[in-house]
Formats: C-alpha cells, sequence, structure tokens
C-alpha cells in the first residue's frame, strides 16, 4: 500500500531499480562533456559555460590550445565571461577589479591595479581539464581533485560491426558540424527521448520523414528481452542500443486497427540503430540518410535545463568532401533535421519535464512495455555515473 | 599530545621554544585544547591537532578565521593591513591564521558550534510527508520533501530527530536516503502494536502532513575508504547501511562490501528487491540475508547476522559498520574484533524499539 500527494502512476517500486540514476537531477559529476564548439573560441577569447551547477570560462592561449577555468572570480563571484578580458598570454583577467588568473593552474598571478596585494600567488581558483577534437572542445567537470579518466570512456563507443560504419568523434577523418542550444527540461528526459523506440509518432508528420518518403513506423515493439542491448566495455563507453539491426529483435508496427493511422513512407533506409552513452548522449548511425550520423549530448546545465547538442558526421579529407558536406548540412541536415524533426523532440521533452519537476514524474510515471528501452537505459546508467553534481546555491527558493 | 611530552620533544631543541596553551571555545559550550609552538599561529596550530577551524585565505586578508580574545595575549604582525579595523583588534578580535600567542596559556571564544570542525550543523526544520510506503506488515519507509530553504546536509550513517506529531515526543530515524538526494529524506520505521511514533503513523500519519524535525545528528559516519567493508544491520538497522552503500558506490576504487541483513522471520523481511537492485547497479556488492527462522524462504541463510559471518568474510583491513539492536550490536563487536579487525575499524550504531 502506498500513499502518494501526487498519484498519477505509481513508479516508486520501479525507481528502487535505479535510484542512483533518479537522484542524478543535477547531472553525473566526474564526466567529461562537450563545453563549446572551436569556432567559438578564438585566441585570447574567453566564452562562459555552465555544466552541473559549475561556471566555466574557456579560452584559448596563443598556441591554440584550449583552457578551462572556473568563471567565477574569487573576489566578488562575478562571471569572468561577461566581458573577456586577456591581457597577456594564457591569463584571464576579471573586468571589475583585475584579478588575473594563470588559465593553466588557477593561481592568482596579479591584481591589475594592486600589484603587490599579499593575495597575489596565495590564491588560486579551480581550473578543468580540456580536450579539442571534431571541432569541440570538452571539458572534465567535476571534482578537482578527481583522477581524469580518458575521454573515450565518455563517448560514444567506436562502431566496428559494420561497413562504411559513421565515424568516431576522434577520428582523425571525421567532418562534424552542429549547433547547440540551452533548454528547458532535465538531461536524463532529453537523453531518454532520444533513445525511447516508443515515440515514433511525433516525427510521423515531419518535413524530412515526408520528403524522403522514409518509412517510419508508428512503433517497434520488442521481440526479445535482449532488444536493446547492454553495452559496458571495459575501460571504455557504457550504453545501451536498439539493436533494430538485428531482425529477431524487433517487430515494425505500420498500423494500429483501433485507431485510423497508417505508417507512412516506402522507402527503407539501410536500418539505423540507436545507442545512449553514459554521461548523457547518443549515436544514431545512418541517419539523416545512409553513412551519415549524428551525435547528439544532453549535457545538464542545472536540474531543469540542459545544453542540447546535435552533431552531424561524414567522412571525408578533402576540400572538395569538406565543402560537399557543410553545403549538405546548411540546405538540408540542419533546417530539415536538427531543426525541423529535433524540434518535435524538444516539444515533447520541454512538456515531460512540467510533470517531472512539478510532480515528481520519477515516482509517479505509468511505464508500458514500451518503456523497456528506456528502463534499460536507466538501470545501465545507474551503475556507472562517477559522482553526482551538487546544487550549488546558497538559496534556492 | 599534552604540554609535557611537547616540552620534552623540544629539550634537543638548541634554541629552546616555547610551546603554549590555547584554549579553543565554542558556541555549543565544547571546548578543544591545543599546543601553539613559539612562532606558530593560532589556525597552523590548530590544524595540526586535527581540528580544521573555519578559515579560507590565511593571508589575513578574508577574515573567515576570526575569534575572540577572551583570555591571554596574543597579537597580529604590526604594519599589515588586515580586514580588522585598529578598534576590532582593540577590542579583542583577532584573525588565527595571523595570530601568535604572547602569553603562556590564553582562550579564543569562535561563534559557531564544534560540529562545524567534523560536519554539517544541526538545524530544526519542518518536512511534508511526501510518501507512506509499507515495505512489510511492520515496516514503513516514510519519504519526506524537504523545503529547498533548508539547507540540509548530512553525512551517510546520521541520524534526525523527528516530532510525533500531536505529543511532546521526539524519536530518532538514521536517514536511509543518500546525502545526495536533493531535497528528500527516507527514513525506515519499525511500527509496534503500541508506541507514540507507530501509534502515529499506523492511524494518522498522511501523505502531505508536516514534521517537525531536527538534525543530522549522530556520530556514526561512514569515512570514505578503499578498505574492504562489512556492513552488519538487524531491521531497520538496515536504514544507515542504504546511505552508506550510496556514498561507498561513489569510491574509487569501489571497495568490496558485504551487507549482512537479518530479520527473524519471512513475513518481517522487507527490501529484498531493494537489495537486489542494488547488487546490480554496484557490482562490488554482496547482500547476505539471514533469517533466524527461514521456514521455506529462497536466498536467504538461516541463523542471526553474527552467526552467518564467516571467517573468511574479514580481512586484516576491513572496516565494519554495525546497526541494530544492543544484542546484536555486542555480539557483532565480538565477533569481529576475534576475527582479526581493529577494534577502532569496528563503528556501530544501536537503536531500541521505541
Amino acid at each position: 500500500m502506498t500513499q502518494s500527494a501526487y498519484a498519477v502512476g505509481n513508479a516508486a517500486a520501479l525507481s528502487r531499480q535505479y535510484g542512483p540514476y533518479v537522484q542524478a537531477d543535477w547531472g553525473y559529476a566526474n564526466h567529461w562533456y562537450p563545453g563549446v564548439y572551436s569556432h567559438e573560441v578564438e585566441e585570447r577569447g574567453v566564452v562562459g559555460i555552465t555544466v552541473g551547477g559549475h561556471d566555466i570560462a574557456v579560452t584559448r592561449d596563443a598556441s591554440g590550445k584550449a583552457w578551462a577555468i572556473s568563471d567565477r572570480c574569487i573576489h566578488k563571484g562575478v562571471k569572468l565571461s561577461l566581458k573577456p578580458m586577456c591581457f597577456a598570454d594564457k591569463t584571464i583577467t576579471c573586468w571589475y577589479h583585475g584579478f588575473t588568473y594563470n588559465v593553466e593552474t588557477g593561481n592568482l598571478h596579479t591584481i591589475v591595479g594592486s600589484p603587490d596585494d599579499k593575495l597575489i600567488d596565495n590564491a588560486r581558483t579551480r581550473t578543468y581539464p580540456t580536450e579539442e577534437f571534431a571541432g569541440i572542445i570538452w571539458v572534465f567537470v567535476g571534482d578537482e581533485d578527481y583522477d581524469v579518466p580518458p575521454i573515450e570512456t565518455d563517448l560514444p563507443m567506436k562502431v566496428t560491426d559494420k561497413d562504411n560504419a559513421i565515424p568516431h568523434l576522434q577520428d582523425p577523418d571525421i567532418l562534424a558540424l552542429g549547433i547547440r542550444r540551452k533548454l528547458y527540461g532535465n538531461w536524463r528526459l532529453a537523453t531518454e527521448n532520444g533513445l525511447d523506440p516508443g515515440h515514433l509518432l511525433v516525427h510521423w508528420d515531419n518535413q524530412i520523414v515526408v520528403a524522403l518518403d522514409r518509412a517510419m513506423p508508428l512503433g517497434m515493439k520488442a521481440l526479445k528481452d535482449d532488444a536493446t542491448e547492454l553495452i559496458d566495455i571495459d575501460k571504455g563507453p557504457k550504453g545501451v542500443m536498439n539493436r533494430y539491426d538485428l531482425p529477431d529483435n524487433y517487430e515494425p508496427v505500420f498500423t494500429n486497427p483501433k485507431v485510423e493511422i497508417k505508417a507512412r513512407g516506402s522507402v527503407m533506409f539501410e536500418p539505423f540503430r540507436v545507442s545512449a552513452w553514459v554521461p548523457g548522449s547518443l549515436m544514431v548511425e545512418n541517419w539523416p540518410i545512409p553513412n551519415y550520423g549524428q551525435y547528439e549530448f544532453y549535457v545538464p546545465i542545472d536540474d531543469h535545463h540542459h545544453m542540447y547538442w546535435e552533431i552531424i558526421v561524414y567522412r571525408g579529407t578533402t576540400e572538395e568532401q569538406k565543402k560537399e558536406f557543410e553545403f549538405k548540412y546548411e540546405h538540408f541536415f540542419k533546417p530539415l533535421g536538427l531543426l525541423d524533426f529535433n524540434n518535435n523532440d524538444i516539444m515533447a521533452r520541454e512538456a515531460t519535464e512540467e510533470f517531472y519537476e512539478k510532480r515528481d514524474g520519477w515516482n509517479n510515471e505509468h511505464l508500458a512495455d514500451l518503456d523497456f528501452s528506456v528502463v534499460a537505459w536507466r538501470k545501465h546508467a545507474a551503475k556507472y555515473g562517477r559522482g553526482f553534481f551538487e546544487q550549488p546555491y546558497a538559496d534556492e527558493e | 599530545m599534552t604540554l609535557q611530552m611537547a616540552v620534552d620533544a623540544d629539550v634537543g631543541d638548541a634554541a629552546a621554544s616555547f610551546t603554549r596553551q590555547v584554549e579553543l571555545r565554542f558556541t555549543d559550550g565544547e571546548s578543544r585544547t591545543i599546543d601553539v609552538d613559539d612562532g606558530e599561529t593560532v589556525l597552523a596550530a590548530a590544524k595540526r591537532a586535527g581540528h580544521k577551524l573555519a578559515s579560507q585565505c590565511e593571508v589575513g586578508t578574508c577574515c573567515t578565521c576570526v575569534a575572540r580574545l577572551h583570555e591571554g595575549a596574543a597579537e597580529m604582525p604590526a604594519g599589515q593591513v588586515t580586514a580588522l579595523t585598529r578598534d576590532e583588534v582593540a577590542g579583542g578580535q583577532r584573525l588565527l591564521c595571523q595570530t601568535r600567542v604572547l602569553s603562556d596559556a590564553a582562550a579564543f571564544g569562535l561563534d559557531y558550534p564544534t560540529s562545524v570542525l567534523t560536519g554539517y550543523p544541526t538545524v530544526l526544520f519542518t518536512a511534508k510527508i511526501q510518501r507512506l510506503t509499507w515495505l512489510s506488515d511492520t515496516v514503513v519507509q516514510l519519504d519526506l520533501k524537504v523545503p529547498k530553504a533548508v539547507r540540509l546536509r548530512f553525512m551517510a550513517g546520521q541520524y534526525c530527530r523527528i516530532k510525533v506529531p500531536g505529543t511532546d515526543a521526539w524519536r530518532s530515524f538514521s536517514m536511509a536516503s543518500g546525502e545526495h538526494e536533493h531535497g528528500k529524506l527516507s527514513f525506515l520505521v519499525r511500527v509496534l502494536p503500541s508506541g507514540a511514533m507507530s501509534d502515529y503513523l499506523r492511524d494518522k500519519a498522511r501523505a502531505g502532513a508536516t514534521l517537525e524535525m531536527e538534525g543530522p545528528v549522530g556520530g556514526f559516519v561512514l569515512e570514505s575508504s578503499s578498505r574492504p567493508h562489512v556492513l552488519i544491520a538487524g531491521g531497520t538497522g538496515v536504514a544507515p547501511m542504504l546511505s552508506m552503500l550510496d556514498k561507498i558506490r561513489l569510491v574509487r576504487p569501489t571497495p568490496p562490501v558485504l551487507l549482512i541483513f537479518g530479520c527473524v522471520r519471512q513475513a518481517e523481511l522487507f527490501l529484498q528487491d531493494e537489495l537486489e537492485a542494488r547488487q546490480s547497479f554496484m557490482p562490488t556488492l554482496t547482500v547476505r540475508v539471514a533469517l533466524v527462522e527461514p521456514g521455506d524462504a529462497h536466498g536467504v541463510v538461516e541463523g542471526n547476522p553474527v552467526e552467518v559471518l564467516r571467517a573468511e568474510d574479514v580481512l586484516p583491513d576491513s572496516i565494519a559498520y554495525l546497526c541494530g539492536p544492543p544484542g546484536m550490536i555486542s555480539a557483532a563487536e565480538a565477533r569481529l574484533i576475534g576475527l582479526g579487525v581493529a577494534p577502532s575499524d569496528v563503528r556501530a550504531e544501536q537503536f531500541l524499539p521505541s
């Protein structure tokens, strides 16, 4: 017998099965996350981001290396990124009182108008490890003394079981273009929406599906309890994959006689696969069209907002391949895929967040058979988070 | 270290230095006495003695370590700009990171309680019942929602006091929820045929009701360590173990953990699903459920939680946490120490029915 203040469904018993995931409202700490696109940060430029409540300033030195440092001046807590000032290489100066930090060590290097101040070399702010590839600056966010694991443990796996596999984000011949936008909604709801095989109805009438006449089922019925494969690579990525490529695993649903709706489209494309990865990303293989891929990252900002990363990838090394990819991206993948198609997912996430935020959705949702994949993800993700981001505000009422 | 020992240790030093005895007085009436060496700041001496006083910049700028001189003489370096005005210094205020003691003995007043030295302050607050879940015929899980304005932080293993509504009785319950479950506290309560809290939970408690609370309290806390852990719990004594598991799971490298959970009979057993789930998301966890009267229950061993502890469960560097009724605690302590666990590595919290 359970009494609840907000009962709609009753998932309290199920939610025990993945307790740490339910606790991760601010996101998992001690993981690598995409911070900014490379092109956003020029030499001595500063771009501010927030990951799991950590305000971080990303900058670039004269050698081209990217650095990440706390975006809160220790003096009065203002954001350094509000008015970027880098007067010397590998430093960042607060625009307010001139506190100047070494971006590599975080050491208080000088104070512009108080060069003999006792605090100089006696105070520091924290820094964050960075990496840069695939046109993205990546940041490791979490405890400052955490033993930083290799970044590939926090990326979608490298696909090796298919010919013409989509490039891994660390592959040298990757072509990658994308956007990022701050959205309302918890990072978990965003990740689950991306993976969810049950949400195809949202995309039934989307422009890209109609334009390509792509066969889009109404749903994917799992035929085996391991239709969603749990992937646990030793010292590597942890994720779950909907194996749509194995015909014994799923039965597509094209019609439902109880309601007057039928699946649209006649063109069967190369089977695509969708997989979700710790700490919160998605890999969609052979999408929007065969041999292309889409990566998505759902980076927690706070408990009710995430940064939505949408990246289209392809392989190429020549200038001609790069130009052709850029053209298709600008005039096809971005407007029809990243914007029109994904905007339907965004609508769904924002609608879900309202229930989960205000009515304790994690304990009151009503799951169905079609949620098998999402539940598999939750259990898997419960196992591999390396820590929790903390609510950082002194007063949040 | 006593004053005498400190002086003895310094005898061989050519420039015989002084050691001064300094008392630190806290707002909860507690005090700590430390030895301050010649030329040493009070803050540095306190740190050396293992007391983490409030401090930040340690160069005399931020004022976090301010204290008031009650007895004796102590000065800060002259000619240095600090965050204290001349009048404030004359009035007895000192920054401990800069302060050296001149008299043989001195006393300082700090403006916070000793709980700050070890953990989080105890606060009075109200919380709402979010959910009541009967886990067995006699055990109820109480989930509470804490308002965001309440700055409640606790360490796994600690407890809260809850006032029984409509009475003047307070009862203590260990948190079963983890340190990181923002705004949520969970407790496991054994409901007896009679008793103030039992009567309330059985007959009156409803989701949405408000409870007066005080917490966190208690020195039964988990220390983060990668040494092998043995957790032994009787009945609802499993509550603090759940909170501790949430924390141990994130220690790297994650230590092996054996949780022995004992109940009398199957009808009183609870949380089996939860413990099974925890083994799935915490691969280093082994759970052994012990029933004194196993009947035809599956997946359990016969006996009380101490009897089912085997010699091979314990390694020389094991650390043990115990929570349950007094008899279980004393038996478990004797058994663990007999198996070679250092007495200081056996931590226990006992409870009585209420």
